[in-house]
């Protein structure tokens, strides 16, 4: 017990800010549950959905993606970290602790929910798990694993299968074919309940040696960051013999946009995509044109956020780029501000783009009338972002220092 | 020597984070050819130093130059006559491979000596297929070296760049800077804590101590002062009591 209290203490202090602001988030969405819905509402429930009502769906989104990412992080770093491998069973002791939130937090999260409606609780449930198994994929892609063999490859693929589908089935809910939704949610559970027993057993025993290096079928998924980096590596190459060769002007901006851009962050998309999809799925059933408002500004928001973090996450970057090109402080920071203000509309648009067919489809009831003040929407929160977006980075770049205190700053702040 | 043969000075420069002041006054000239040594104790403002220099940290007063240019708006072709080499090098996320990101960083000067690099990959061992993230710290720091080499620029500046590096990979890019020097008459400054290092290729040494350049001068002159038997790390010792 001593020593759980001492994890628990240890795993406070270390991000602490992180850790101030999930609490204080859990405090807001308590009170607005006790002191606004009451006991008789669920905040999920889509009966008289209100301005308010989404905003908490959000924040309470945000916040249970934030519990679980703080989760791996712990289970993470009590794996890695040499120092914590010397206090004894600190592996088992951390499961518990592990265990210990999550039981808390599902605990929590059924009160501001509201056991009220069933099937709004299997949703909710269903969603949770899906992501607990995702980030157990994560984790086992580069330190434990959660296969007994390297054999299993074929759960690989189920697993990557149900990603796809699990959102969406337990969104729907039986009603069309109720057969079909027991069978695939009971064998994702039955595949999660295997994920989790082996993941348990194998982090306890610090085993690392079934991580594949071998070139197995099931080594293919791992080797898909591989693929992707070597993609932006070719398409990168191109870029630079056309540089080279004199086919291309804009020489200074393809080269910061290399550096900063070059190739993306995988888990923060993924991240965000979880982020703006588990907030779309609550929505399918009845669109409005309020909550895809709100949820395009929050997705333009964390698109901002990524960037921010692509340019400062690495200051060796910005150092490299200033000391290298030929150019005045004032030209750099101009062409610093250009380059990230194109990336952010372009990411914006592109995702967009994906956002309304996503809509279209869904929502076949969505007639072409509606389409006019949805358009207006989108275009207004394009051009407030733009306008938001260059105060900000203006404000960033313009005659600062690089080495140090701007990036440290914009790094603690994002973390 | 005239005026045009100052490729570094610093004129009373200061710098502090908060309250914390990291440099006080401080005053330094570096000449055409000269390679010059600079040491102090962890937290000294070595890095700071070189920041500012670079027009990477803004100075809280005093002014600092290269080839004669304000430091904080450096044209252009100064840049091209610069190499510098970090203190940490984990950048670009590790996704490019080594060959590539040589490839990235010729793009951006006029003259680019390939065979140069490739001798040199070849010479430290370096992979050039193997991605960045996947070397280890001394690779990433001979990977960084090669980099600001490949350009063949008048001035090196290197902030601690044998710290990550094995003992045979140190002598050779000592080997390097020295031949650098005698051919082409490079000016550099680096920072290191390895005393013996600066012994075998510096000819001048400016030790920082409480915020300030305790010393700046000839090393021999500097052994000269506190005897002949005592080396660099006995004087540096006995400066920091």
């Amino acid at each position: 017990m001593k020593l759980i209290f001492g994890t628990i203490i240890y795993y406070f202090r270390s991000y602490t800010k992180f850790n101030i602001i999930l609490l204080l988030i859990s405090t807001i969405i308590t009170c607005h549950k006790i002191f606004f819905l009451g006991s008789g509402d669920s905040l999920f429930s889509h009966k008289d959905i209100t301005f308010s009502k989404f905003i908490f769906i959000v924040i309470f989104t945000v916040f249970m993606l934030g519990l679980f990412w703080r989760i791996l992080l712990i289970l993470i770093e009590s794996f890695t970290s040499d120092i914590l491998q010397m206090i004894p069973e600190i592996r088992k002791n951390t499961l518990y602790l592990c265990a210990l939130i999550l039981s808390i937090s599902f605990g929590w999260a059924i009160f501001i929910i509201g056991a009220g409606d069933i099937n709004i609780l299997i949703h909710f449930s269903i969603l949770n798990l899906w992501i607990v198994s995702l980030f157990l994929t994560i984790v086992s892609k580069a330190l434990v694993p959660i296969y007994r063999t390297r054999k299993l490859w074929i759960l690989k693929w189920i697993f990557v299968l149900f990603s796809i589908i699990i959102p969406i089935i337990t969104a729907k809910g039986p009603s069309r074919h109720p057969r079909l939704y027991i069978f695939l949610i009971s064998t994702f559970l039955i595949v999660l309940l295997y994920q989790l027993i082996n993941f348990i057993r194998n982090y306890i025993n610090f085993r690392t040696d079934l991580i594949s290096n071998h070139k197995t079928p099931g080594s293919k998924i791992d080797k898909l960051q591989d693929m992707i980096e070597n993609f932006y590596t070719r398409r990168s190459m191109k870029t630079i013999d056309k540089l080279k060769t004199g086919q291309y002007s804009k020489r200074s901006t393809s080269l910061v946009h290399i550096a900063l851009f070059g190739n993306e962050y995988l888990f923060l998309w993924l991240f965000i995509g979880l982020i703006t999809g588990t907030v779309y799925v609550h929505f399918i059933k009845e669109f409005s044109p309020l909550p895809l408002f709100v949820g395009i500004m929050l997705y333009f928001g964390l698109v901002s956020l990524q960037v921010t973090y692509m340019v400062f996450r690495q200051k060796f970057k910005i150092e490299f780029l200033y000391t290298s090109l030929c150019l005045t402080r004032n030209d750099f920071e101009k062409l610093l501000l250009k380059t990230v203000i194109k990336c952010h509309l372009s990411r914006s648009y592109k995702t967009l783009i994906a956002i309304l067919t996503a809509v279209v489809i869904n929502n076949i009831f969505l007639d072409a009338v509606s389409f006019i003040p949805l358009i207006i929407y989108i275009a207004s929160v394009y051009l407030m972002q733009i306008i938001v977006i260059y105060m900000y980075w203006y404000n960033i770049i313009s005659r600062r220092d690089y080495a140090l205190i701007k990036q440290v700053n914009v790094i603690k702040y994002i973390s | 020597m005239g005026n045009s043969d100052v490729i570094i000075r610093l004129e009373k420069v200061s710098k502090s984070y908060g309250d914390k002041q990291v440099l006080k006054n401080i005053d330094l000239t570096i000449k055409k050819g000269t390679i010059m040594g600079l040491v102090g104790k962890n937290g000294a403002g070595k890095t700071t130093m070189i920041k500012s220099l670079l027009g990477l940290l803004k100075l809280d007063s005093g002014k600092a130059s290269l080839f004669g240019e304000d430091s904080w708006d450096l044209p252009g072709e100064v840049k091209q006559k610069l190499g510098y080499v970090p203190q940490s090098v984990n950048g670009f996320d590790g996704w490019m491979t080594v060959d590539a990101l040589l490839e990235y960083t010729s793009v951006f000067y006029d003259k680019w000596n390939k065979n140069k690099v490739d001798h040199l990959l070849k010479d430290w061992n370096i992979d050039p297929k193997a991605r960045f993230r996947s070397l280890s710290e001394g690779e990433k720091q001979k990977v960084a070296i090669i980099m600001a080499m490949g350009h063949e620029p008048e001035l090196y500046i290197f902030d601690e760049p044998v710290a990550s590096l094995d003992p045979v990979a140190r002598r050779s890019f000592i080997k390097e800077l020295i031949d650098l020097n005698i051919e082409s008459g490079t000016t550099m400054l680096f920072s290191t804590h390895i005393t013996s290092d600066l012994e075998r290729i510096a000819a001048d040494v400016a030790i920082l101590k409480d915020n300030e350049l305790k010393y700046v001068g000839g090393l021999s002159d500097l052994k000269e002062k506190y005897g002949e038997q005592l080396n660099l790390e006995d004087i540096f010792l006995e400066l920091n009591k």
